[in-house]
């Protein structure tokens, strides 16, 4: 991982995260496929777009992030937790 | 002799502008402490009111104020800065820094949090302090005029708590002493990293959750109005996302603290570092999963309540990893019983006895019965008292020579220790018995005869005895401070940086940067036979940071704004809130590059450093 941090680790994501924008669009586009696969589709490749965007442009990938990176995954557990308790425990 | 930094000039002036992270340890030691002696006047007024059956020494509203203000003001008003006290003056000791990542944040954390306390503390005098418990519950809270103050207050310090914990993060990464690896540094030190990772994840739903009270309180917002389609148990579900954590927050630095002063008083290592300090993670990491178990009793279903439950109880594990640690610390051990020592040794039952009623609380079918009775206040009680308030008093014993260069009495100090062990046994002890009676808690009188007379009188002559061991500690600080005996340098035969430094240190800590070479860094340069620490570079000038005022400012801003938004002022608002922006405008636009101060030893000549 950390020597893929070059120019060519930045063109691959660059054109995956465009064939991911494409693929979004083209899904919701087309008006053919189904609501129930179109939702979760474009969520799951919207975080796969969100871990592209921090590991290759915000450098997450290099050394001496960690604890940026723990920090941060600290941060999505604790904000989980409120989407969580307010969706499934208060309004059940 | 160096100078200290206590020597350089001692006016009201340096003191508000301070940026130094003893002074403001010092700060926050000395509010924290007369937010102390506030809540436990209050929690003294409490006990005589109870102390008879239909005693009518307090009324019924006059008691829920207070019975609030206790809970609010030793949350956080003085457990919180007390600790705070202790991460400022000591971790930059012992990572071997100069100062802080941030010294103008620090210093607006401080005067954040002195506000906020101040805001909350004047509802008593104008028209009502807040009246609902400090967890200040939705529906019932948004009666009261003094919820505003108890809001805003909260926001205020609040925000100033996350801006120290940042600060204490971005300090201990990136500012510890070449070979200070993480996996080197004292427990004191990692406990912080956690709690203050622990106020930055929590204190965020509490901001959350003020901001539903303020704007339900202000603007007529519709969280709670069921009929409008909100929810009451919204409140209960964010306010415990922070609230457990916090009391995690607060316990951590007291077993950093504990763990510390054990190794130092048993003259051993830390048995179990490793383990000691994945523990205090784990407790941190689980301490996000376990808040509904304040609410069992709320009907959140039985699956619900067991998995809370189930969580709550694995807290038991990393807490019993860290018990048996300490108790094999001191096996083998030289322990001196000085008074450090003895609030240290006498913090582990307490706070096991804490625990272990945690367990019992923590099984939902059995808390249907405890829920609300005072059952709940014992063992909340042996947690904070028997724990942080008993972790505290060893700290301060440990670390006040450091500080302030002189001995606190030992012969006060051990009088104080046992009035204070009697008095809070007696206390709460008998508490436990009470919630099983069924005595509910928060009530502000009883009817005689239910069984409940003779335990509450004896509780309450309990709270007597903290109240004499307080005296003492209070009279103890005044006679050191007028002739205490001076402070050698390591006088406890320490084991971490800060005992490498004169006590009390200078203005810079540190005249040369040292080198860690081991776990227990000064124990191991002492045991290579050398008598001070080995050095990472020369004598040199040192950059220091300037003293300011603008950080008081900005928070008075907030103050103001905070009236302003109580009495729906808008003119107050932007008063405050320009205030506080003029401060911040002018912080930005003026470049402050510090001060160069020539350390001890260092000679100028023609503009060439020598050393000495």
């Amino acid at each position: 991982m950390a020597k893929k941090h070059g120019y060519k680790g930045h063109l691959i994501a660059f054109a995956l995260s465009i064939l991911l924008t494409v693929l979004a669009f083209i899904a919701v586009g087309l008006g053919t496929i189904s609501k129930t696969f179109v939702i979760p589709f474009i969520l799951i490749i919207g975080i796969a777009q969100a871990i592209f965007q921090a590991a290759y442009w915000m450098h997450l990938n290099q050394k001496g992030h960690d604890f940026p990176i723990t920090f941060m995954l600290s941060g999505f557990f604790a904000a989980i937790i409120v989407v969580f308790a307010c969706s499934s425990l208060v309004w059940w | 002799m160096a100078t200290s930094y206590l020597d350089k000039k001692f006016s009201l002036w340096d003191w508000l502008t301070t940026v130094d992270h003893k002074k403001i340890g010092t700060l926050y030691f000395f509010a924290g402490i007369f937010y102390f002696a506030v809540g436990g006047l209050e929690a003294l007024l409490i006990r005589i009111q109870l102390m008879y059956p239909m005693n009518d020494f307090l009324d019924g509203e006059t008691f829920n104020q207070v019975m609030t203000m206790h809970g609010t003001t030793m949350l956080f008003f003085a457990a919180t800065p007390l600790l705070f006290a202790f991460m400022n003056w000591v971790v930059p000791l012992q990572i071997g820094a100069r100062d802080v990542a941030f010294p103008f944040l620090n210093s607006l954390g401080f005067w954040m949090f002195f506000f906020g306390a101040l805001l909350t503390n004047s509802s008593f005098f104008l028209g009502g302090a807040p009246q609902a418990g400090w967890t200040s519950y939705a529906p019932l809270a948004l009666d009261y005029k003094g919820t505003d103050f108890f809001v805003l207050g909260l926001q205020i310090s609040g925000a100033g708590t996350i801006m120290s914990a940042i600060n204490f993060l971005t300090t201990i990464f990136t500012m510890r002493a070449p070979g200070m690896t993480l996996l080197r540094m004292p427990l004191f030190t990692w406990s912080t990293v956690v709690a203050s990772a622990l106020i930055m994840f929590a204190f965020t739903p509490l901001t959350g959750a003020l901001f539903l009270l303020m704007f339900e309180r202000m603007f007529d917002a519709k969280f709670f109005d069921v009929a409008a389609g909100g929810n009451v148990v919204l409140y209960e579900h964010i306010f415990w996302i922070f609230g457990h954590p916090e009391v995690y927050l607060l316990v951590l630095p007291a077993f950093g603290i504990i763990s510390d002063v054990i190794a130092a008083i048993s003259r051993k290592r830390l048995f179990g570092y490793h383990s000691m300090v994945f523990a205090t993670v784990l407790i941190g990491f689980i301490g996000f999963m376990v808040w509904a178990h304040h609410m069992f009793a709320v009907g959140m279903g039985p699956t619900v309540n067991s998995v809370f439950g189930i969580a709550t109880m694995l807290v038991g594990v990393p807490t019993g990893i860290k018990v048996f640690n300490w108790i094999f610390t001191m096996i083998g051990g030289k322990v001196q019983f000085n008074t450090a020592g003895l609030f240290a040794v006498s913090f582990i039952p307490s706070f096991v006895i804490g625990g272990i009623t945690g367990v019992m609380l923590a099984s939902s079918a059995a808390d249907f019965q405890f829920h609300d009775t005072y059952f709940v206040i014992a063992h909340f009680h042996y947690v904070i008292v028997g724990g942080i308030v008993q972790a505290i008093f060893a700290g301060m014993f440990y670390w006040w020579p450091k500080i302030f260069g002189k001995m606190l009495n030992e012969t006060l100090g051990k009088w104080m220790f046992w009035l204070f062990l009697i008095g809070f046994n007696l206390t709460f002890y008998i508490q436990h018995y009470l919630g099983l009676w069924g005595m509910p808690r928060r009530v502000f009188t009883y009817l005689p005869n239910q069984g409940w007379d003779t335990a509450n009188f004896v509780s309450s002559v309990g709270a007597f005895f903290m109240t004499a061991a307080v005296i003492l500690l209070v009279i103890n600080v005044i006679v050191t401070f007028a002739r205490g005996e001076k402070a050698v340098q390591d006088p406890w035969y320490g084991r971490t940086l800060e005992w490498s430094i004169p006590s009390p240190p200078p203005e810079y800590n540190f005249a040369r940067t040292p080198i860690v070479r081991s776990n227990d860094p000064w124990w191991y340069e002492k045991m290579q036979g050398k008598k001070e620490m080995q050095y990472a570079e020369p004598l040199a000038e040192i950059h220091m940071p300037n003293p300011s005022i603008i950080p008081m400012i900005m928070a008075f801003g907030t103050f103001i704004a905070g009236y302003g938004f109580i009495y729906s002022s808008w003119f107050g608002v932007f008063l405050g809130f320009g205030i506080t922006g003029v401060c911040m405008f002018i912080r930005s636009i003026k470049d402050d590059h510090g001060q160069h101060v020539h350390p001890e030893g260092l000679h100028v000549e023609k503009g060439v450093h020598h050393s000495a």
